[in-house]
C-alpha cells in the first residue's frame, strides 16, 4: 500500500511513511471490511462516516509539516485511523468527535492499541478545544462552508491547519491554512477531493 | 372463447381514467428521481415510459388473436400489473439502498440501480398493455378511444399540477396505485368474467387506503444528497415539512449547521447556528433562527455590492447557501424567485417588511420590470446545477438583461464557487465580457471586478466604468479581510494571490486574458470550456470538455474523477443502456424484419417509422427545453409541454389524409414544416415578446405556437400504417421500430441540445420528418406505378386501393 499508493503519488515524508507502515489499518475499520483495509478508496466506519482512503491520510499528515514535539488538534476522529498516525509522529493528539459512538469505540481502539498520546473527546468540533489550545497543527477530516474561526483562533502563529471545504456534500478542495509568525492568515487550494457519505441504516 | 361483447360507455371511462393515471405518474416520477436519486436521472422517466409503451405493443403483436380471446381480463390484468410496478417502485427503495457514484466502479451498485429503474417501468408498460388492447378489440370505435385516451391523459397532465402543492411525494406516489386500483374494482365488478379480479382489486384498494391514511413510507434519498447529510448531524431534527409543485421543503435543525460561504479567515468570531430550508433533497438555504444582525456577514464576500451601493433598491434573484438579507439592510430589496413554499418560509419567520416577494421566473421578471436596481444580485448562481439542466439566467442575454435593469453605475454581483482547476469561473468571465460588449461597453476590463475567498469568487459588474472611489472601497475592503482581487479595473492588482494561494494565478490571468484582451488564456484556464452560454444553448453548468478528460485523469488520477460532468456521462450511459433495453423488449421479440414488396420496401418501412420516433422526441424535448426560459418551473413545463403535444397529435391522428396520391404526401408534410416555422419563429426569435407578457398570456401563446405543430406531426404515423395495408407482416414491426427510436432519442435529444444547441435538435428533427416525407412521396410515386403497370396481385391491389 505504502510504495503504490502513498509513495507513487509524491508523498516523501519519511515521518509520514513510517507512521503508515506502522499503523494497523485493518484494526480500526469493521469486521466486515477488514479484507478492504488496505485498498486505495474510502471505507465505510458506520453512521454515516468513512475512514478515508489511505493517500488522503498520508498527505493530509505530510501537509502539516509536523516535528515530534507538536500538539496537534483533530476535527473529526472517525475511525482513529488518522489520529493514530498523528499519534506515531508527534507527542500530543487532541481528537474531537460529534457522533459519541464513534468516539467511544475509537478511544477504546486507540488504547487497545497502546496509544497513551492521544485524547479522543465527545464534542463538536467547530469550537475546538480553548482550554488543551493552542496547537501547532489543525487536522480537520469533515467538510465545511467555511473554516471555523475558533480553530483559526486556536492555531499557534507559525501553525499549519489542513481542512477540506466545499459545499456539496461529495465534492470539497483540500485547503492548507497557514498562520505566520504575525498571526497573517493565508491559504492555498491544494486539490480537489472526494467525500462520499456510505449508506446508513434507514431512519 | 372469443370476447365479442360490444364497447361500453364504462370502458372508455376505465380507459380514460388510466391513461391519466399513466400520464401523472410519468410527471411524478420525474420528481422522484430527482428527489431521490440524481438530477439527471429524471429524464429516465421518459425513457422507462416510452420503453413501456414500446414493449407492451411487441407483447400484444406477440399475443396476436389471444388479445380478443382474453378480453377484460387482459385489460383488468394490464391495470393491476400497472399497480404491482406502482407499489414495487414504493417499496423496493426501502430495501435497497443506491449509492449512485458508486455504479461508476462498481458493477454490483450499477445493478442495484438499474433494477430500481426498471422496476419503475413495470406501471407502463401494464396501462400501455390496457390502452394498446381496446383499439386492437375496437377497431370501429377508434376516434371514440383516442378521444377518451386523450381526454385521459389530458387529465393526467393537470393532476400533479393540482395535487403536488398539496401532497408530498409518498402520498401521491401511493395514491396513483390506489386510484388504478378503484379503476380496476369498478371495471372488474361492472364486467361478468372479470368479477373476482374486481373483489380481488378491492380488498387490496382497501388495504392501500388504510396504508396510506396511516402515513405511506418515506421515499430515501440517495446518501450524497444535503438532507441526508444534514440528518446525519447527531442532534438533527425536522421541524418542518411542505409538499411543492417544483419541490418538496424539509426544515432541518441542528447546532451544527453554520452557513458562512465567503467567510473571511480574519474573523475571529463563532458563526451562529442556523436552521437549514432543504429544497427537495439537495438544495439548502439558511433560514436564520432570528433576525439580529451578529456582525459575521459584513466580513463576508457577499457584502461587497452593498458596500459599494450603499442606498437605492436591490433585486435579489434566487436562493442559495450564499443568501443573507442581513447585509442588505434597511433598504428596499425586491427577492425573486420561483417557490412560493420558500416564500412562505421566510415570511413565517418575520422577514423584513421591506423585502418585498416576487415568485415568479427570473428572465420574466428582468423583461417586464419597470424599475432599475442599485444592485441586482443573482445569488442563485453559487449553487452549481447539474450539467445537463438548462439555466437561462448564466447566458449572454440573461446576463444583458441583468445589467440593463441596473441604474447608472449600479451593480450586478455574481458569486460562484472557485474549484482548482476552475470549472466555471473562466466560462462565467468570457460570458460577462460578451454580455458587457452586447450592452455597449468599450472596455469591458473598466466594468469589472473579482474578488476571490477561499473557495468563493464574486463578480462585480457595472453598467459603467467604475469610478476611483469605488475601486479604493474594494481594496480597503479586501485587505481588511484578506480577499484576493483577481480582477480589478486600474490593473494595480499585481499580486492577485496573496492570501489565497492557488498553483497558478488562473483567474487573474483569465480575466487579463478575456476581458481586457492581454495575453494568452493559461493551460488550467482551458481545461474546461470557457465559450459564453447562449439562450440557444444555455448550458452553463456543462463544462467538460471532452478531449481534456485524459489530462484531467493524469493530472489528479482518481480525484479527478469527481470534476468530470456526471450528468452528461450518465446521459451517454443511459442511451446504451436504452438502446439494449429497447432493443430487448421492443424489437428482438419480433422476430426477423419481414420482407416487404412493391410499394413499401422493409428498409422504407424502418427510415419511416424510425424518422417519425425521432423527430417527433427531438422535437418535443426542444420544445420542453425552450419553454423552460418562459415557465422555469420543471414540473408545469412538462405537464404543458407533454399535455400539448399528447393531445394536440392524437386529435390530429384522427384528421389524418385518406389519399393516396402524391398529392396527399405533399399535404401530410409541408403542414409540419410550416407549423414547425410558425413554432420556431414563437420560440426563438419571439421570445423577448413572449417572456414580457403576463404569465396567463405566456401560457395561452405557448399553446397557441405548439398545438398546431403537435396536431400535424399526429397524422404522419396513422397514415403511414395506413400504407401497410398492403404488407401486413411489416405492421408490428412499424410499431417496433418507432417504439424502439423513441426511446433512444429522449436521451439524443438531451446531449444533442447541450453539445449542439437547441436549433440543431430542432433542425435534426426536422431533417428526419423531411426523410419521412421524401420516403412518402416515394411509396405513392410507386403506388402510382404498380398500380398504372397493374403488376400487384388482385388481392394486394384491392387492399392499396381500398386504403385510397
Amino acid at each position: 500500500m505504502v510504495r503504490w499508493q502513498i509513495e507513487k503519488r509524491g508523498v516523501r515524508d519519511k515521518a509520514v511513511i513510517k507512521a503508515m507502515r506502522t499503523v494497523p489499518r485493518h484494526e480500526l475499520v469493521p469486521p466486515s471490511e477488514e479484507d478492504e483495509a488496505y485498498s486505495d478508496h474510502p471505507l465505510p466506519i458506520g453512521h454515516g462516516q468513512t475512514i478515508s482512503q489511505p493517500y488522503i491520510v498520508a498527505l493530509m499528515t505530510e501537509l502539516l509539516e509536523l516535528e515530534p514535539d507538536d500538539v496537534v488538534l483533530e476535527i473529526g476522529t472517525g475511525s482513529g485511523y488518522q489520529a493514530a498516525i498523528l499519534g506515531q509522529i508527534v507527542s500530543e493528539v487532541v481528537s474531537l468527535e460529534i457522533i459519541g459512538k464513534l468516539a467511544n469505540k475509537a478511544r477504546r481502539d486507540l488504547e487497545r492499541l497502546g496509544y497513551k498520546n492521544i485524547k479522543v473527546k465527545h464534542r463538536d468540533g467547530y469550537g475546538g478545544d480553548p482550554k488543551e489550545a493552542p496547537f501547532d497543527a489543525i487536522v480537520v477530516t469533515a467538510a465545511a462552508t467555511h473554516i471555523p474561526p475558533p480553530l483559526l483562533k486556536q492555531l499557534k502563529p507559525g501553525g499549519i491547519m489542513v481542512i477540506p471545504v466545499g459545499g456539496k456534500a461529495w465534492t470539497q478542495n483540500l485547503i492548507l491554512v497557514k498562520k505566520d509568525e504575525e498571526g497573517t492568515i493565508t491559504s492555498e487550494n491544494i486539490l480537489p477531493v472526494r467525500f462520499v457519505p456510505l449508506t446508513r441504516k434507514r431512519r | 372463447m372469443m370476447d365479442r361483447r360490444k364497447i361500453r360507455y364504462s370502458d372508455y371511462l376505465a380507459l380514460a381514467i388510466l391513461s391519466a393515471v399513466g400520464l401523472a405518474y410519468e410527471v411524478l416520477l420525474l420528481r422522484v428521481f430527482s428527489y431521490s436519486q440524481w438530477t439527471h436521472f429524471a429524464s429516465i422517466a421518459v425513457s422507462l415510459a416510452l420503453l413501456g409503451f414500446g414493449a407492451a405493443g411487441t407483447f400484444l403483436v406477440l399475443l396476436g388473436k389471444r388479445v380478443d380471446r382474453w378480453g377484460d381480463r387482459l385489460f383488468i390484468s394490464g391495470m393491476l400489473t400497472g399497480v404491482v410496478g406502482m407499489l414495487l417502485s414504493v417499496l423496493l427503495p426501502q430495501w435497497v439502498s443506491t449509492r449512485p457514484l458508486f455504479a461508476i466502479w462498481n458493477l454490483a451498485e450499477l445493478q442495484k440501480l438499474l433494477l430500481l429503474d426498471f422496476v419503475a417501468f413495470i406501471p407502463f408498460f401494464g396501462i400501455a398493455l390496457c390502452i394498446g388492447q381496446v383499439f386492437i378489440r375496437w377497431p370501429e370505435s377508434t376516434r371514440k378511444l383516442y378521444c377518451a385516451n386523450l381526454i385521459g391523459s389530458g387529465m393526467g397532465a393537470l393532476l400533479p399540477l393540482c395535487l403536488l402543492p398539496r401532497l408530498f411525494l409518498e402520498q401521491m406516489l401511493f395514491l396513483m396505485p390506489i386510484v388504478l386500483l378503484m379503476n380496476a374494482t369498478t371495471f372488474g365488478l361492472s364486467h361478468s368474467g372479470t368479477r373476482l379480479a374486481g373483489r380481488i382489486s378491492l380488498s387490496i384498494t382497501i388495504l392501500a387506503s388504510i396504508w396510506l391514511a396511516a402515513g405511506p413510507p418515506k421515499i430515501p434519498v440517495s446518501d450524497f444528497k444535503q438532507l441526508s447529510y444534514l440528518l446525519d448531524l447527531p442532534d438533527a431534527e425536522i421541524i418542518e415539512a411542505r409538499p411543492g409543485l417544483s419541490n418538496q421543503y424539509t426544515v432541518v435543525r441542528s447546532n451544527s449547521i453554520r452557513m458562512a460561504p465567503g467567510l473571511s479567515l480574519q474573523w475571529e468570531f463563532p458563526v451562529p447556528a442556523q436552521d437549514a430550508a432543504v429544497i427537495d433533497s439537495d438544495r439548502v438555504i439558511p433560514l436564520p433562527r432570528s433576525w439580529e444582525a451578529f456582525g459575521h456577514e459584513r466580513a463576508m464576500l457577499g457584502y461587497a455590492p452593498f458596500l459599494l451601493r450603499k442606498g437605492g433598491p436591490v433585486a435579489v434573484i434566487g436562493a442559495s447557501e450564499w443568501l443573507s438579507f442581513g447585509q442588505m439592510g434597511n433598504r428596499p430589496v425586491e427577492w425573486v424567485q420561483d417557490s412560493s413554499e420558500l416564500a412562505q418560509l421566510f415570511t413565517d419567520r418575520g422577514l423584513a417588511k421591506h423585502v418585498h416577494q416576487h415568485v415568479g421566473g427570473a428572465r420574466s421578471f428582468l423583461r417586464s420590470t419597470q424599475e432599475t436596481y442599485a444592485v441586482i444580485y443573482l445569488v442563485d448562481c453559487f449553487g452549481a446545477k447539474d450539467s445537463t439542466s438548462e439555466d437561462y439566467l448564466l447566458t449572454t442575454c440573461g446576463i444583458t438583461a441583468a445589467i440593463k435593469n441596473l441604474r447608472p453605475g449600479g451593480v450586478l454581483a455574481i458569486p460562484i464557487s472557485m474549484e482548482y482547476p476552475p470549472k466555471h469561473a473562466i466560462r462565467l468571465i468570457t460570458t460577462l465580457d460578451a454580455a458587457l460588449k452586447n450592452s455597449g461597453a468599450r472596455n469591458p476590463a473598466r466594468q469589472v471586478i473579482i474578488l476571490r475567498s477561499l473557495t468563493e469568487v464574486l463578480c462585480l459588474v457595472s453598467n459603467q466604468p467604475f469610478q476611483q472611489t469605488d475601486l479604493d472601497t474594494i481594496r480597503s475592503f479586501s485587505e481588511k479581510w484578506s480577499f484576493d482581487l483577481a480582477a480589478f479595473p486600474d490593473g494595480s492588482n499585481e499580486h492577485p494571490d496573496t492570501y489565497h494561494h492557488l498553483p497558478d494565478s488562473v483567474l487573474y490571468l483569465s480575466a487579463k486574458s478575456i476581458l481586457a484582451d492581454e495575453g494568452e488564456l493559461p493551460e488550467s484556464g482551458q481545461w474546461y470550456r470557457t465559450p459564453p452560454a447562449t439562450d440557444n444553448q444555455p448550458y452553463f453548468w456543462r463544462s467538460m470538455r471532452w478531449k481534456s478528460v485524459p489530462s484531467l485523469l493524469t493530472t489528479f488520477g482518481k480525484q479527478g474523477l469527481i470534476w468530470l460532468d456526471w450528468g452528461i456521462l450518465a446521459t451517454v450511459i443511459k442511451a446504451v443502456v436504452a438502446t439494449v433495453l429497447a432493443a430487448s423488449l421492443i424489437i428482438l421479440p419480433l422476430g426477423r424484419l419481414p420482407r416487404g414488396g412493391a410499394p413499401v420496401s422493409r428498409g422504407s418501412v424502418f427510415w419511416y417509422f424510425g424518422a417519425l420516433g425521432m423527430g417527433f422526441l427531438l422535437l418535443e424535448m426542444a420544445v420542453f427545453q425552450r419553454c423552460l426560459l418562459f415557465l422555469t418551473n420543471p414540473v408545469s413545463t412538462a405537464s404543458l409541454v407533454i399535455g400539448t403535444f399528447l393531445v394536440g397529435a392524437g386529435v390530429g391522428s384522427l384528421s389524418t389524409p385518406q389519399a393516396n396520391s402524391s398529392k396527399a404526401a405533399k399535404r401530410l408534410f409541408l403542414p409540419i414544416f410550416l407549423a414547425s416555422a410558425f413554432a420556431f419563429l414563437v420560440l426563438f426569435p419571439g421570445k423577448d415578446h413572449l417572456l414580457a407578457f403576463p404569465p396567463l398570456l405566456r401560457i395561452t401563446n405557448l399553446i397557441i405556437s405548439i398545438l398546431p405543430l403537435a396536431w400535424f406531426l399526429g397524422r404522419a404515423f396513422p397514415w403511414g400504417l395506413r400504407k401497410l395495408d398492403c404488407q401486413r407482416p411489416l405492421i408490428p414491426w412499424a410499431w417496433g421500430v418507432n417504439g424502439f427510436i423513441s426511446v433512444l432519442a429522449a436521451p439524443c435529444a438531451t446531449l444533442l441540445s447541450i453539445h449542439f444547441g437547441q436549433p440543431v435538435s430542432w433542425i435534426g428533427a426536422m431533417t428526419c420528418y423531411l426523410l419521412a416525407a421524401s420516403i412518402a412521396l416515394r411509396w405513392n410515386a410507386n403506388s402510382g406505378t404498380i398500380s398504372a403497370r397493374g403488376t400487384s396481385g388482385p388481392g394486394q391491389r384491392r387492399n392499396c386501393l381500398r386504403s385510397r
